[in-house]
């Protein structure tokens, strides 16, 4: 064969190789479409790419080498071994090494089942990795200098091809993690609208009872102001009653027992007037109306009158004449009720002279409406709880700790207002802003 | 033990008359001209409780003659019961399980496995990788393709088992042995490149139309005009050489024209492969018939134990009368080493490494092998 035969027999065999190359994205097609080809026209027993372990993985070590492809695999047996030093000094001067079963290096090379004698000749793969390739034959090379120079280049490509592949791989690698992530983010959407949905119905559960637990509380405060109400002209009919047995007994003239009988009439009809009122209290409005605010607060007093008689408890308020508040009648009558009320009760077990409810109310723009007490204050590690359901400072049974959630749920869902209090000159100051208009807003 | 004329009665006759020792397999060569059934045949043998396998091929050889009606039988040692694997006309033939275990592949190490494949399946070339992929250069492989030379595909493998198209048999001889594989065939145009091919379908040589460019270099060198008619014919004389670095190239045979007017070939030509087109004369094929022989001695063995040829149809069909003269020359080597006849089988396609390398299909190629007990 003539020398130019020689060179384009090279050139098509390389052509061959070289277009074997990077034909897949697959790390392991790619080596397999390259190294068949290499192995069965340069007649060799094994290829194997052993690339190092950062190239690989995130956590990868770089001096760890990972076998990536081995063919054939019956000469596989290690799969990740440390790289040796040598060999990295190597290849600082060379472009290949030859080691041959003589070498008294040889078995530091041998990673594979079933060799012990041969030729292993390894190429770096750019800065991946290495090209290991063996032939049964004890040659101190199989490859020429020239073919060396013409694979070079060869290997080199394929370096190329195989960096493609492991950056095609971590791609994949990434959308699969986030189409992972995304498949756990929608189950926990799923899973997350299912909790809402049985969180909202349990909600709803709560606010019934809330509502239930919240009337029931509401009943119980207005019972105990029928109470305090009632207790004295039911001592006066009891005292009128008594005088008249006694009348009657002493044969005294009729029109003394007809006075005594008028008193209990109209001391019955005061009190069947007092129910009334308080059941009026708890029918809730359906419109809105200007509310005079004055007229309100004067039955509000009526109706604590007995209980701040009793704890010698002055309620005042400032207002300029002829205010008007333009809300729901009955919510605000019962927001302030139960204000007023736990502002009475504040006062429990506190022995002061000039114990006082003040109230203003006023608008800029919104309606500020102002309670004080001067029963001290709030404790302050407790300030932001007491607007929470059920929280309640007061002893088991004398308090349902619904009153002033009642009066922000009021004022927030309804009123579509806000509530705060903070402390201030030895008492709680609670200010509730309204809207100057509540149209449109409760569609 | 060669029956001319063979039949299934002439066969099952023989099989009866012979003592078959404990531990021995019967393998079975019949050349397709016999007059068989061949699933009748192997139902009669498997009643009669012998281990047996066996194959159809164009032809057998026994010593220095080729016989086409002929069954050949034969005496082997193995280490297992011969295995079969079938669907070599998909991608992926699976390969038997067992392959897969170490322990399986040390017990085979050195031994001998004799490959018989379908020689029409679509996908021996990708069998064939598989099969080295597990026992790598650590078995020596011997074989070739069965079936008919009208090119029918039908059933042509058998073992106990049952019988098989699109399969293969792979049976592990106790022995080893040496191998020498040649072909003989020489360089009449090189440098092709095939552009465009697909498994054993060239289409573009070149860039060009294949059946264009190889016409054109056959028709200049044979000085006759190739036509669709008389492609066989002529073109048995002109096969491809798939380029292999320092070894003789392996042969590619082209058989046919198919109805896209692409060249059909024996075995599969990988697509920007390097080819020649080759030129045979008798007197150098029988030369490399010889060389095959000598390498099997290259390095002497002791207590050889017999020796098989697997010889290209092909070969038969250029060197016509003067093929027999190849046989000849092998049994004139082997008879100066051992007693033993040669036995063996014309295929299509040959199956062996080559020395340590890689496990190849080759076409119109001579493979032999002799036979010697492990030490």
């Amino acid at each position: 064969m003539s020398a130019a035969d020689n060179i384009f027999k090279n050139l098509t065999v390389l052509y061959e190789m070289a277009l074997s190359i990077g034909q897949s994205l697959e790390l392991e097609k790619n080596c397999d479409n390259f190294l068949k080809i290499l192995l069965a026209r340069k007649n060799l027993s094994y290829a194997a790419v052993w690339l190092r372990e950062d190239k690989l993985l995130p956590q990868g070590h770089p001096n760890q080498l990972q076998l990536s492809y081995g063919k054939p695999r019956y000469f596989i047996k290690e799969r990740s071994i440390k790289e040796c030093e040598r060999l990295r000094e190597v290849f600082q001067n060379k472009d290949y090494l030859s080691i041959t079963e003589g070498s008294p290096y040889f078995q530091d090379f041998v990673h594979e089942n079933n060799i012990k004698s041969g030729t292993y000749v390894i190429f770096p793969l750019s800065n991946l990795g290495y090209l290991k390739l063996y032939s049964v034959q004890a040659k101190s090379c199989f490859f020429d200098e020239k073919e060396i120079k013409q694979l070079d280049k060869v290997f080199k490509k394929f370096a190329i091809s195989l960096e493609g592949c492991i950056s095609h791989q971590k791609m994949i690698k990434e959308v699969e993690e986030r189409k992972k992530a995304e498949e756990e983010l929608s189950q926990l959407n799923e899973t997350l609208a299912d909790r809402i949905d049985k969180e909202v119905i349990r909600s709803r559960q709560k606010d019934v009872i809330l509502q239930r637990n919240a009337r029931q509380a509401a009943m119980g405060e207005i019972i105990n102001s029928i109470a305090h109400q009632w207790r004295q002209p039911l001592n006066s009919i009891s005292l009128a009653a008594s005088n008249i047995l006694i009348d009657l007994e002493l044969g005294e003239d009729e029109e003394q027992i007809r006075k005594s009988c008028d008193f209990i009439l109209q001391r019955a009809e005061d009190m069947s007037g007092t129910i009334t009122d308080f059941m009026d209290f708890f029918r809730h409005d359906q419109v809105i109306s200007d509310i005079d605010i004055e007229a309100l607060l004067i039955d509000i007093g009526g109706m604590l009158q007995a209980q701040l008689f009793s704890s010698n408890i002055k309620l005042e308020w400032h207002i300029q004449e002829g205010f008007k508040l333009k809300t729901y009648k009955k919510e605000i009558q019962q927001v302030l009720l139960n204000l007023i009320t736990n502002a009475i009760q504040a006062f429990d077990g506190l022995s002061k002279e000039d114990k006082k409810i003040s109230l203003t109310i006023r608008q800029e723009g919104s309606y500020i409406i102002e309670l004080y007490d001067n029963a001290g204050g709030i404790a302050e590690d407790i300030i932001n709880k007491i607007f929470d359901p059920y929280f309640t400072t007061k002893e088991k049974g004398h308090g349902t700790g619904l009153g002033l959630s009642i009066c922000k749920n009021i004022i927030e869902a309804k009123l579509h207002g806000e509530i705060q209090v903070q402390n201030i000159d030895g008492g709680a100051l609670f200010q509730i802003i309204l809207p100057e208009s509540l149209e449109n807003l409760n569609d | 033990m060669i029956i001319e004329k063979a039949t299934n009665e002439k066969i099952l006759t023989t099989v009866e008359e012979l003592t078959i020792p404990q531990g021995k397999t019967l393998f079975l060569l019949l050349g397709e001209k016999g007059n068989y059934d061949l699933k009748e045949l192997q139902i009669a043998l498997k009643e009669r409780g012998i281990s047996f396998f066996g194959a159809l091929f164009t032809s057998v050889i026994y010593g220095h003659k080729k016989y086409d009606d002929g069954a050949l039988l034969s005496l082997l040692d193995l280490e297992e019961k011969p295995y079969v694997i079938e669907g070599l006309d998909s991608d992926e033939p699976k390969l038997p399980a067992v392959f897969e275990e170490e322990a399986f592949v040390e017990k085979m190490m050195d031994r001998t496995a004799l490959v018989i494949v379908d020689g029409l399946s679509s996908h021996i070339a990708t069998f064939l990788s598989n099969l080295y992929d597990h026992f790598g250069p650590g078995v020596n492989y011997i074989g070739g393709g069965a079936g008919s030379l009208t090119f029918v595909k039908k059933p042509c493998l058998f073992t106990e088992d049952g019988i098989y198209q699109d399969g293969a048999i792979v049976a592990f001889l106790r022995q080893q042995i040496n191998l020498g594989v040649r072909h003989g065939w020489k360089k009449v145009k090189g440098f092709l490149v095939a552009t465009k091919s697909q498994k054993n379908i060239i289409s573009q040589l070149n860039w060009q139309d294949a059946f264009a460019v190889y016409r054109k270099v056959v028709e200049e060198d044979a000085g006759v005009e190739l036509r669709v008619d008389n492609f066989f014919e002529v073109a048995k004389g002109y096969p491809f050489g798939l380029v292999k670095e320092n070894l003789e190239c392996i042969v590619r045979d082209p058989i046919a024209i198919n109805e896209e007017g692409h060249l059909v070939c024996v075995g599969e030509v990988p697509e920007d492969a390097s080819l020649d087109i080759l030129r045979g004369k008798t007197e150098e094929l029988i030369e490399a018939a010889g060389l095959a022989a000598e390498d099997c001695f290259l390095e002497k063995a002791t207590n050889y134990s017999g020796c098989l040829i697997f010889d290209c149809i092909s070969r038969v069909l250029f060197m016509e009368k003067d093929f027999e003269r190849e046989l000849t020359v092998i049994c004139k080597r082997v008879e100066q080493e051992m007693p033993h006849t040669p036995i063996g089988a014309l295929t299509l396609g040959e199956v062996s490494s080559y020395g340590d390398g890689y496990l190849e299909f080759f076409n119109k190629t001579i493979v032999v092998g002799v036979l010697y007990e492990r030490r």
